[in-house]
């Protein structure tokens, strides 16, 4: 089955007084049908960027520099925005962000607002009904429509958010750190719901976290970002169970878990993206660093099954 | 602003990044050297502005000398003419002098005015002029005790009695110009009507001066209807002169008041946001207030009633627009207020006031420059309007002042356009760079495009 | 003093009855009473780090700030036992201001509770200053917080904005330990620090706590940083202790509903369950606040029963190291 959506060399670039930032750089990621990819990074990594990327929001100084996004076979990065605008964005790929939960106008109902997204986008079909199911769709009670978002909590101002993402039947849904400013509770509930949507609708995920623990109970298949690159991918379980790349096991150790009785940092910084090392770029906090490591850039390259691995130690 | 620069350098190195800051700083730099220049140069000339009689040899509402260019056989300057006098005759109650001036006309318009200037010894008793054209025609102009200089204004009823006798009766609004174009035309009904007659023409002056008067000097001026950069006004003072004056006395108003205003403003509102609770409730209560009062209809009152010098202006100035930085200086202060690291110091045990001076004034200084700079043509152009109702502080010599002059003397009717341009030019032009400068400072401090 | 009564000499703060309630509005627009701390007592022993457990919104951060006198009190008390001299904090009465620095708070972001156009040197030097330490004793003092928490002291002249998060965190520590404090109130301080760097700075507050026995307030919303970092802790529910015990008591049996949704939703290494729905008992929160008497839990809770809603449960023993305010125990 060939994937719904396939980035290939991805590059996206931030023009600074500093130099150039390579915020994404040449990340290649697949997503199939009914899966859920998470990708994994700490702050800085270039994770919610690679979002922007997709959704082709990225505003100067930053610039998609290279790549190919493909949509079904179809390089989107070649539509015109006009083109991507009416064919892709929210009708294909829509998005929800941890911010999302405010990205409500507070003057308008939120069925008005859902309502909005239809006829913008030219939805053939009853206005009212649709808002119903969607609200229906994320377990909330269709009286929602006729609230303001202040008379909403959190958890269910993200879930209309979402319905608002799903207006259009979308194939694919990019979760950029959805339940950042969600309380525990309500965090597992929105995870649980987009399981049911990704179960009943055949909806397909990217969801971009820090939370390791987190993307541990969603994702299907897992790349790890680092400094702008892929360190990392492959299939979760086997990434949880038996990590290959040293930063990858150094982030499982670092992770709090409830679990756990201990908890480890990873020495050092991140490097400044504008200013990575000529090799590996974890080169410098890595305790296996060998001489190879500071002078050449490792390529992902497949070990096993579908895993790959950016380490000269593979 | 991610780098370790403070300070002037900081806020210098951000107006000179961009062409337009680098722009500002030069036409600054430029007034300021224009500034010393005209203080240093007409120092005398400053304190004579509003004296009449010094500028009596000037032409009067001339255009710019450059105008000659465009049409050199109607526009002109002034041409100065020499010659010796002579004793006729001499007694122990009087004398008689006489000074024969014969000159070519070959311009296609009268000049602006005629000025006979004579300086004697003693005062001289009456005098006596005979003006002869070319074609044979005479005029005959006196008056008793003169001045040094007299031009045509002064021998008003010869003149009129000389035109009405020509072409009937005297036009309404008599200026030196119309004089002149009688003493220039041909005799008739025509003679107000512009032809000028070419060729030579004689002045013969007689004096009568008391007996051991010795002419010291004597000229006649033949007033072109173009001198100076900037032309004259109607009294003769050459505008170039009186923008060059005026300029140092802009700036010193604008940066007064800017700086007086933007520096309360900033600390009132700053201290006001930064307290918080009641006390800011109060000050911003009076800001308010001043703010909603209407600024010129108060300094209309106050410079009416006090005459104030300029300092006194910038007071009043400063006094009624402080509120408006207040208001901007208290918003940023309250949000600063609420950043962690406000309450951080409270925990730490360091003292209120220390918190304002480290966390709050590099918060503001930033903005108060910005808004200085902005604030000196807002200055500039509320004491040029002052000015211009003729509410100057008196004896200083403003743009606002000179089109004050101009629209008394109707100056767009009677097509003077350099006196109402050049003055009004200069409010504008001396208003850019500042704006310039405040907002590349703006722009660079606080972001944006 | 006598209002005081007993003071266990081995608890360093106390509150009693303390209530925060903010009062938003009131004479035209409709008064909105939001209790931030609503009738809770806590001891905390001298040396030991305490953590206080929650969700936003739940009062743990009020809580920890009016311990130090950040928050005005609507009533009760805050006694803070000063070396069996008890100052006492209630509605009227504020912190002495030479007894401030003994009670120091480290913020979550480090980006803003430390002003970045100051000098590291300043930003330490100037508590020190106030605090009435001469030249020479501050010079040893800020080297010594420095090495405390591992920073280099070439760092001194730099300005904070040079320095990464985890850096200026760990400023952040020193310029608080530098004034030896005795009480510290830890607010959701790893909270936005990345994974490979929260290990670093718990680990550092259990050196702080174990070399210089300061007692400590760890507010967090991470129960894995409260295992690692406590060995009691306090769970708060909108303005109430829901649950208080030894950690490994809490954590291992929940008693209190709403505890007990908390462990059970709170994501775990779990890659097996992703294809899992999550069984999670209690209800999604309102947006709305209901005022009620009663427990502030009710609306959530799946064994609430008539009494809940008018009646709060009190704080009762059910082990040695456990207590739980909840009708079902």
């Amino acid at each position: 089955m060939s994937p719904i959506l396939s980035i290939e060399n991805l590059s996206i670039h931030f023009y600074t007084p500093k130099g150039v930032r390579k915020a994404v750089d040449r990340v290649s990621l697949e997503l199939n049908k009914k899966e859920v990819v998470g990708v994994a990074g700490e702050s800085g990594s270039g994770k919610s960027t690679l979002a922007l990327g997709i959704m082709r929001l990225i505003a100067p100084p930053g610039e998609i520099v290279d790549g190919k996004i493909f949509y079904h076979g179809d390089d989107i990065l070649r539509y015109s925005e006009s083109e991507f605008n009416s064919k892709i964005r929210w009708k294909k790929i829509a998005m929800i962000f941890q911010g999302s939960l405010n990205g409500f106008t507070p003057v308008f109902k939120i069925g008005e607002q859902i309502e909005e997204v239809l006829e913008v986008h030219e939805y053939k079909g009853d206005f009212k009904e649709r808002v119903k199911e969607l609200l229906k769709m994320v377990e909330l009670d269709p009286s929602v429509a006729d609230r303001y978002p202040h008379e909403l909590s959190g958890g269910m101002k993200q879930r209309a958010f979402i319905a608002m993402a799903l207006a259009l039947n979308p194939e694919i849904l990019i979760c950029d750190e959805p339940t950042t400013a969600l309380d525990v509770i309500t965090q597992a509930k929105i995870i649980n719901l987009l399981k049911t949507l990704k179960k009943d609708l055949g909806l397909s995920i990217i969801f971009i976290t820090h939370d390791m623990a987190l993307l541990s109970e969603i994702s299907d298949k897992l790349y790890i970002m680092y400094a702008g690159g892929i360190m990392e991918s492959g299939n979760s379980l086997d990434i949880y169970k038996n990590p290959k790349h040293p930063y990858t096991q150094l982030l499982m150790e670092a992770i709090a878990d409830i679990n756990k009785d201990y908890i480890k940092g990873i020495p050092g910084f991140m490097p400044d993206l504008a200013n990575l090392p000529s090799g590996c770029r974890f080169s410098d906090r890595c305790p296996y660093a060998m001489d190879i490591c500071r002078r050449k850039e490792p390529e992902l390259k497949k070990i096993e099954g579908d895993r790959n691995v950016a380490c000269w130690l593979y | 602003m991610s780098s370790a620069e403070t300070g002037i350098k900081l806020y210098l190195n951000t107006v000179l990044k961009n062409k337009s800051g680098i722009i500002g700083v030069a036409m600054i730099i430029l007034f300021i050297v224009l500034s010393i220049y005209g203080m240093a140069a007409y120092k005398n000339v400053a304190s004579e502005w509003n004296n009449a009689n010094y500028w009596r040899a000037y032409p009067k509402v001339a255009m710019p000398a450059w105008m000659v260019y465009f049409n050199p056989n109607k526009i002109f300057l002034t041409k100065a003419f020499v010659s010796k006098p002579k004793t006729l005759y001499s007694s122990s109650s009087y004398e008689v002098v006489q000074v024969d001036y014969k000159f070519r006309w070959n311009k296609g318009s009268a000049p602006s005015d005629v000025v006979f200037y004579v300086g004697t010894s003693s005062p001289i008793e009456t005098i006596n002029i005979v003006w002869k054209k070319p074609d044979g025609a005479q005029v005959t102009l006196s008056q008793s005790s003169p001045s040094e200089a007299t031009d045509l204004l002064s021998y008003i009823s010869s003149l009129d009695s000389y035109i009405s006798s020509q072409i009937g009766y005297v036009p309404p609004r008599v200026v030196a110009s119309t004089l002149s174009k009688a003493l220039f035309g041909y005799e008739g009904k025509g003679l107000l009507n512009g032809t000028v007659e070419k060729g030579t023409y004689e002045a013969k002056i007689t004096l009568v001066v008391p007996p051991h008067t010795k002419v010291v000097a004597n000229k006649l001026y033949l007033e072109g209807n173009a001198y100076g950069i900037f032309g004259t006004d109607i009294y003769g003072r050459p505008l170039g002169i009186g923008i060059l004056l005026g300029l140092p006395n802009a700036l010193e108003i604008g940066f007064l008041t800017s700086i007086i205003s933007v520096i309360g403003g900033v600390i009132i509102g700053g201290i006001s946001g930064y307290l918080g609770g009641k006390t800011d409730s109060a000050i911003n209560w009076v800001t308010l207030v001043m703010l909603s009062l209407p600024i010129l209809p108060f300094l209309v009152v106050m410079s009416y009633v006090m005459r104030p010098t300029l300092l006194m202006e910038a007071l009043f100035i400063s006094f009624l627009v402080w509120s408006f930085y207040a208001i901007i200086a208290r918003s940023s202060a309250q949000s600063i207020r609420k950043e962690v690291y406000v309450e951080a110091d409270k925990v730490l045990g360091i003292p209120s006031y220390r918190t304002f001076f480290t966390h709050f004034m590099p918060r503001l200084t930033p903005f108060a420059i910005a808004y200085t700079a902005l604030g000196v043509p807002a200055g500039i152009i509320l004491v040029e309007t002052l000015a211009f109702l003729g509410l100057a502080p008196p004896g200083l010599i403003t743009w606002g002042a000179i089109l004050n002059g101009a629209e008394q003397n109707f100056a767009a009717v009677n097509g003077w356009w350099w006196w109402i341009l050049f003055p009004g030019l200069m409010i504008i032009l001396v208003s850019i760079p500042f704006v310039i400068i405040g907002f590349s400072i703006e722009r660079g401090i606080f972001g944006g495009r | 003093m006598s209002r005081v009564g007993y003071i266990d000499p081995n608890v360093i703060m106390e509150t009693r009855n303390l209530k925060v309630y903010f009062v938003k509005g009131g004479f035209l627009a409709k008064k909105q009473v939001t209790k931030a701390v609503d009738d809770v007592d806590v001891k905390i022993k001298k040396g030991e780090v305490l953590a206080l457990v929650g969700e936003s919104g739940s009062g743990k951060t009020t809580l920890g700030r009016t311990m130090i006198g950040l928050q005005r009190i609507t009533s009760g008390q805050v006694i803070y036992n000063r070396d069996g001299s008890p100052i006492i904090i209630d509605a009227k009465s504020k912190v002495p201001k030479h007894i401030r620095r003994e009670l120091q708070m480290i913020y979550q972001d480090p980006y803003s509770s430390i002003d970045p156009y100051m000098k590291v040197y300043d930003a330490l030097s100037m508590p020190l200053k106030y605090a009435g330490f001469s030249k020479k004793e501050m010079q040893s003092k800020i080297e010594d917080s420095l090495t405390m928490v591992g920073l280099p002291l070439d760092i001194l002249p730099n300005y904070v904005f040079q320095l990464s998060g985890g850096q200026r965190q760990r400023l952040n520590i020193a310029r608080a330990i530098s004034l030896d404090p005795k009480f510290l109130v830890a607010d959701e301080v790893v909270t936005m620090l990345d994974a490979s760097l929260k290990g670093e700075i718990v680990e550092l507050f259990k050196d702080i706590n174990r070399k210089t026995g300061i007692s400590m307030l760890f507010i967090t919303h991470e129960l894995p940083i409260a295992k690692l970092v406590a060995e009691r802790m306090l769970v708060m529910y909108r303005g109430k202790i829901v649950e208080a015990g030894s950690i490994n008591a809490v954590l291992k049996d929940p008693l209190h509903p709403y505890t007990k949704a908390l462990i059970q939703a709170y994501p775990k290494i779990s890659p097996e369950t992703k294809d899992v729905i999550k069984r999670i008992d209690v209800k999604e929160a309102e947006a709305a606040q209901i005022e009620s008497k009663g427990c502030p839990f009710y609306h959530r809770c799946p064994y609430a029963s008539e009494r809940c809603l008018h009646e709060m449960p009190k704080l009762k023993k059910v082990a040695s190291d456990h207590e739980v305010a909840c009708y079902l125990y």
